[in-house]
């Protein structure tokens, strides 16, 4: 038995009501309990086991710098996956949100490379797309196996289609779930806007978006807007109102003001949320923190947990990685601005809240 | 009705499993049920604080409870997940339902339940019983940030929901229940089947067989085949062990029987050669009868004959001492014969017809001499219920009496000796056994207890002492105890030492009413009757028998009252008829107040009766005295009344001769004696009257010729002499062949033929008498057959030869005149 089974086991015995046990059980009752019992202990031994497996040394290569939410989620639910087995982790950050330039990922791609062939690790996860252009994708069809999550672009973009030490989970956003949530939000929502900055993610975005809502006859995609200015943007978000039942807002951080400076993204959104009376959604979960109503965010849990499944297997020579295909995750998690909702004066039903990453201030207001 | 091992089983495992099934889901349905019942109570208030996290969860999102929205879904969860909640819901403090789990229900509504709004308003965990009573409401209270209750979470679990769960719980135990029971039954049925049915059938099997083949094999015990080591093992070891055991006591019991058997046949021989013995000893005892009584007949006739003669006072008292001597001796044979007889069972009891009280007077005036001898006095009382003519063997009756009354003189040195006659039953018919009972009573030393119940047994005596100064062969009591149960009665004796002893018998005797011997008139009717007499008893009888004659009595004690008597009759008071006094020194002197009575003028009509033991002395003393007639004080009653009657119808002159002579004892101890031959029977002409003369002597002189065989030279002396007394001659030859002879040349009036005889016997003798005298055309003539076995059959032998009659050994002077007289002339 892993650990996986055995974490579900201990989740479920914690789900007992142990006022049966109090009050005596019944025949069924108390087989039920014994099985748990033996289960108990036979994972207990098989954990017992994993204590005399070798030490691994495994190298986390995430694109963006460690304190960043997603990177943290994503490295917790690797490691989840992983407990029980010794590992020696060592983790390396390209902080390329801070280092947006070629130069600076080249450079630290290299640094990397040296560091995976000095240190020789058993594994390398890699995070999102900056660590498979500048580190993964060097090492495709190497000894080395890599695992990655929160990859927007195709794998077959790296090369790793058909390579046989590189498998992982991709990172796709949860369309149709977020126009659900927004539906559950705001049950008369109809027709959407979308607003995209010129950045080349986007395209791919509005195609799955719109092949999401294809075959769905309830909602409608009024418009799609690629912008370039904040003022541009200024005026379509106000000529929306009365003309869509909600925005979503997705590309917003190529906007320029008028001396052609980037404007940050956090202020585009205050100035949303300060100005908009549409209920907007975006698929990230930063977004209801700046202003955004709500958002199916993909779960960095989720990514860091099936990436850690796959390394679970390799490092244990059950599977090897061209055993595993390259998917998404399914499942998103909902984030829902109360803060939002309370100035658009929307009563979030509680179910959804209570389900539901909720956010109670805006940022700006901490 | 039969039930096999399995069938007992199996019922009684299903019973008891069944019982303990149902006791069980009993037991397991009501502590399911309260468990249940706690675990559903406490799981409603586990969700109902689910609600309520959820709820804190949203007032701390800054969502006041008013604006909470689609909370319903959270109720509707609670019981679509639970299948036991039929409800949940938030209700404010005031009752008004916030949220609930069921469409439709009206927001708003309240609760007026006093129970419910105090629960809400307490803010603690409580469980009530809705209003209707079907359903139990866990409410749990929802409190603000601040931490005051604000609203209650409340879940409701029907009633019904615990209640179909016990149920179930039942029936799916009834359900498994019936199935373990039949699963434990098959299998208990195979495993009985297979470990105690089977084995045990087979033991059964092996005893049945052994049963039936027992005994067959006696060098080997049945054994039964051993197949287990479990108990059925240790039975068929048992039976083995038993078997074995049994088959040793078996041989042992057979070896047992065949010592019996052994033993039974030497018991045969044993028995056989003591039938033998006894044959021979009663063959030795008619020997010796005969062989004594022919020298006793001898001596008591030769003796008798010379008393006849002219002899001194010393000489006759030396004879009498002989012929006492000789009598006791023969009395002791006769006893020793009858006991012998009795116990051969050759006793044969006559059936004659007879006069009961003129029997028993009789009786008593044989034995009254002796009892007077040594100053007793021997009364008799007979109850007027007693019959007079009776059935039955007067001689065995008078043996009895005899004896008893023999005893009572014997061990009574003063008073009296009573005998009392009564009868048991009441009056029957005529032809109907009546029974009596005969008591000897005597004031005697009386007798112990435990030596009462040895009386009555052979040779057994009560005092080794008192058998010494009295003798006796201890016989007597013995052959009366026989005597009366072979007459159908009983026999026994009432006694005290020091206050005498009452010898008892009871006897069944047919009534005879042709026997009227004494039959009183009224010619002592009236008569007024002076009886003086100092014995309680005698005056008591006497009295009882006068009055009976219709006499009035008047009784004096003593001397005194008589003459307190005489002044009366000085002063006017009637003279009686007749004055009888029974002379009993010193109380009463008859002679001396007969002098005095006889002297006053007064009473010289009175007629004087005087009774005494009446020696000769007393009758010449009666008759100085005066008295008119004297009698033995054991005088029979018809002695008495015809005393009475010539007396009082008489001159006082002619009436003492009269009755001197009448009342004078005629009879000697030497008849009584003599007079009691065993077996002698009355003949058909002395049936009907009393046999009163076969007791006396005849003073008679026969006529004819006599032939005598006798092969005893003395018995022949005896006989002779006997013979010329009574002035007969004889012929004499000494067998039977020179009988036969003198018959065919002499003509004899009687044959007295001794029976056994040297040559011929008697038997033979007489019978060839018989033969010739057929052949020859003569005349019968009378044969007497003489013997001295008086055994029974004796006489039936004689008569089967063709005798006349019969005379046992010894011969007495009366009983051969007796016989005689029969067949010859008297002059």
């Amino acid at each position: 038995m892993h650990y996986g089974s055995l974490s579900k086991e201990l989740i479920t015995l914690k789900n007992i009501n142990w006022d049966f046990i109090n009050n005596g059980l019944n025949i069924g009752q108390r087989a039920w309990a014994a099985m748990m019992c033996v289960s108990f202990f036979c994972g207990w031994s098989g954990s017992a086991a994993a204590d005399n497996a070798p030490t691994y040394r495994v190298l986390h290569v995430m694109s963006y710098h460690e304190s960043w939410e997603w990177n943290q989620d994503q490295f917790k639910g690797f490691k989840d996956a992983l407990s029980g087995l010794d590992i020696e982790y060592r983790v390396e950050a390209m902080d390329t949100k801070n280092h947006p330039d070629k130069a600076w990922k080249e450079t630290k791609g290299q640094s990397i490379r040296a560091l995976i062939d000095e240190w020789q690790p058993d594994l390398v996860y890699t995070n999102d797309d900056d660590a498979q252009n500048y580190v993964a994708r060097h090492y495709v069809g190497s000894a080395i196996p890599f695992v990655f999550s929160g990859v927007n672009a195709a794998p077959a973009k790296y090369g790793f289609t058909g390579s046989p030490n590189i498998t992982g989970v991709l990172e796709q956003e949860h369309s149709l779930q977020t126009i659900r949530l927004v539906q559950q939000i705001v049950p008369d929502v109809k027709r959407i806007a979308v607003i995209v900055d010129q950045g080349p993610t986007w395209p791919g975005v509005i195609e799955r978006l719109q092949q999401a809502l294809a075959a769905d006859n309830e909602v409608e995609i009024v418009a799609v807007d690629t912008i370039k200015t904040f003022a541009e943007y200024q005026r379509k978000i106000l000529d929306y109102q009365g003309k869509a039942d909600a925005l979503g807002i997705l590309g917003v951080f190529g906007f320029k003001d008028d001396a052609g400076n980037n404007v940050p993204y956090q202020n585009v959104l205050q100035w949303t949320a300060e100005n908009s009376m549409l209920p907007d959604f975006s698929f990230w979960g930063d977004r209801p923190e700046l202003g955004t109503l709500c958002a199916m965010r993909v779960s960095g849990l989720a990514q860091g947990y099936g990436a850690g499944k796959m390394a679970r297997a390799i490092l244990l020579g059950e599977q090897q990685a061209s055993d595993f295909s390259m998917e998404p995750t399914l499942k998103g998690e909902p984030v829902i601005s109360l803060a939002r909702a309370r100035k658009l004066g929307i009563q979030v039903p509680t179910s959804l809240l209570l389900n539901a990453h909720v956010v109670t201030s805006f940022r700006w207001d901490l | 009705m039969f039930f096999s091992v399995r069938t007992k089983l199996l019922t009684a495992v299903g019973v008891i499993v069944l019982i303990a099934l149902v006791l069980n889901t009993l037991v397991n349905s009501y502590v399911f049920q309260q468990q249940y019942s706690r675990a559903v109570q406490a799981h409603a208030f586990t969700l109902g604080r689910g609600l309520d996290a959820r709820l804190q969860y949203l007032l701390r999102l800054g969502i006041p409870l008013s604006e909470l929205v689609g909370f319903d879904k959270q109720c509707q969860e609670v019981v679509a997940v639970n299948k036991d909640v039929a409800y949940a819901m938030l209700l404010a403090l005031d009752g008004t339902v916030l949220f609930h789990s069921a469409d439709g229900t009206p927001r708003n509504q309240r609760s007026d339940a006093s129970g419910l709004l105090a629960a809400l308003q307490a803010g603690e965990e409580t469980l009530l019983l809705n209003e209707s009573g079907s359903h139990y409401d866990a409410i749990v209270p929802v409190l603000g940030l601040d931490g005051m209750p604000i609203a209650a979470a409340v879940v409701g679990i029907p009633v019904q929901a615990i209640s179909e769960q016990a149920t179930q719980l039942v029936a799916a135990a009834s359900v498994t229940g019936s199935l373990s029971l039949s699963l434990a039954l098959v299998v208990l049925l195979i495993v009985i089947g297979r470990l105690v049915v089977r084995p045990l059938g087979m033991l059964d099997q092996s005893i049945q067989a052994i049963a039936a083949t027992a005994g067959s094999n006696p060098e080997r015990p049945p054994q039964v085949e051993i197949r287990s080591s479990d108990e059925f093992g240790n039975i068929a070891r048992a039976f083995n062990q038993m078997s074995q055991t049994l088959d040793n006591k078996d041989q042992a019991l057979r070896q047992h029987i065949d010592e019996l058997k052994q033993q039974g046949q030497a018991l045969e021989v044993a028995v056989s050669e003591a039938n033998a013995a006894n044959l021979a000893k009663s063959r030795f005892l008619a020997n010796m009868s005969h062989e004594l009584r022919t020298p006793m007949n001898s001596i008591i006739g030769m003796v008798e004959l010379v008393q006849e003669g002219t002899l001194s006072a010393e000489q006759r008292e030396m004879l009498d001492t002989a012929l006492h001597s000789g009598e006791s001796l023969l009395k002791i044979i006769n006893d020793v014969l009858d006991f012998s007889k009795i116990e051969a069972n050759k006793l044969a009891l006559d059936e004659v017809a007879f006069d009961l009280p003129h029997s028993l007077e009789h009786t008593l005036t044989l034995l009254s001499q002796s009892a007077h001898r040594k100053g007793l006095e021997l009364l008799c009382r007979i109850d007027p219920e007693v019959p007079t003519g009776v059935l039955g063997d007067p001689g065995r009756l008078r043996q009895i009496l005899t004896n008893l009354i023999s005893n009572a003189i014997k061990f009574t040195d003063q008073g009296e000796v009573l005998v009392d006659v009564k009868r048991l039953d009441s009056e029957q018919e005529t032809g109907q056994p009546c029974r009596l009972q005969f008591t000897v009573r005597d004031t005697g030393c009386g007798i112990k207890t435990e030596d009462q119940l040895r009386l009555f047994n052979a040779f057994s005596q009560v005092d080794n002492s008192l058998t010494r100064r009295h003798g006796g062969t201890g016989l007597g009591l013995a052959i009366c105890h026989q005597l009366v149960e072979l007459m159908g009665g009983d026999i026994g004796v009432d006694s005290e030492p020091g206050r005498g002893s009452a010898f008892w018998f009871t006897m069944p005797l047919t009534v005879v009413p042709e026997i009227q011997s004494f039959s009183p008139d009224d010619s002592l009717q009236g008569l007024h009757a002076l009886l003086i007499a100092g014995n309680g008893s005698s005056r008591e009888i006497l009295s009882e028998q006068l009055t009976q004659w219709g006499m009035q009595v008047e009784c004096l004690f003593n001397a005194e009252q008589v003459q307190a008597l005489t002044r009366e009759l000085n002063t006017g008071k009637p003279v009686p008829a007749v004055a009888i006094i029974c002379h009993k020194p010193p109380d009463i002197d008859g002679f001396a107040l007969a002098r005095t009575l006889r002297e006053l003028p007064l009473l010289s009509s009175m007629r004087l009766i005087l009774l005494s033991s009446l020696t000769d002395r007393d009758a010449v003393a009666a008759s100085a005295a005066g008295c008119d007639a004297w009698l033995t004080i054991t005088v029979p009653r018809v002695e008495l009344y015809r005393c009475l009657q010539d007396a009082l119808a008489t001159s006082p002159p002619d009436v003492k001769s009269f009755k001197h002579e009448q009342a004078k004892p005629t009879v000697s101890l030497q008849e009584i004696l003599a007079a009691k031959p065993p077996d002698v029977k009355v003949s058909k002409d002395e049936q009907t009257k009393p046999a009163v003369d076969s007791e006396s002597v005849p003073a008679m002189v026969l006529q004819g010729r006599v032939l005598l065989a006798e092969d005893s030279q003395a018995n022949r002396q005896v006989m002779q002499h006997m013979l010329h007394r009574l002035g007969l001659t004889a012929d004499v030859v000494v067998n039977g062949a020179e009988a036969v002879t003198a018959i065919a040349t002499q003509d004899y009036d009687v044959i007295l033929m001794d029976c056994q005889m040297p040559v011929l016997d008697g038997y033979t003798a007489t019978r060839q008498i018989r033969e010739a005298e057929r052949n020859e055309h003569r005349a019968r003539r009378p044969v007497i057959g003489v013997t001295a076995y008086a055994l029974a059959g004796d006489r039936e032998r004689c008569l089967a030869a063709g005798m006349d009659d019969y005379l046992t050994k010894p011969i007495r002077k009366a009983q051969l005149a007796r016989i005689l007289a029969r067949w010859l002339p008297t002059q």
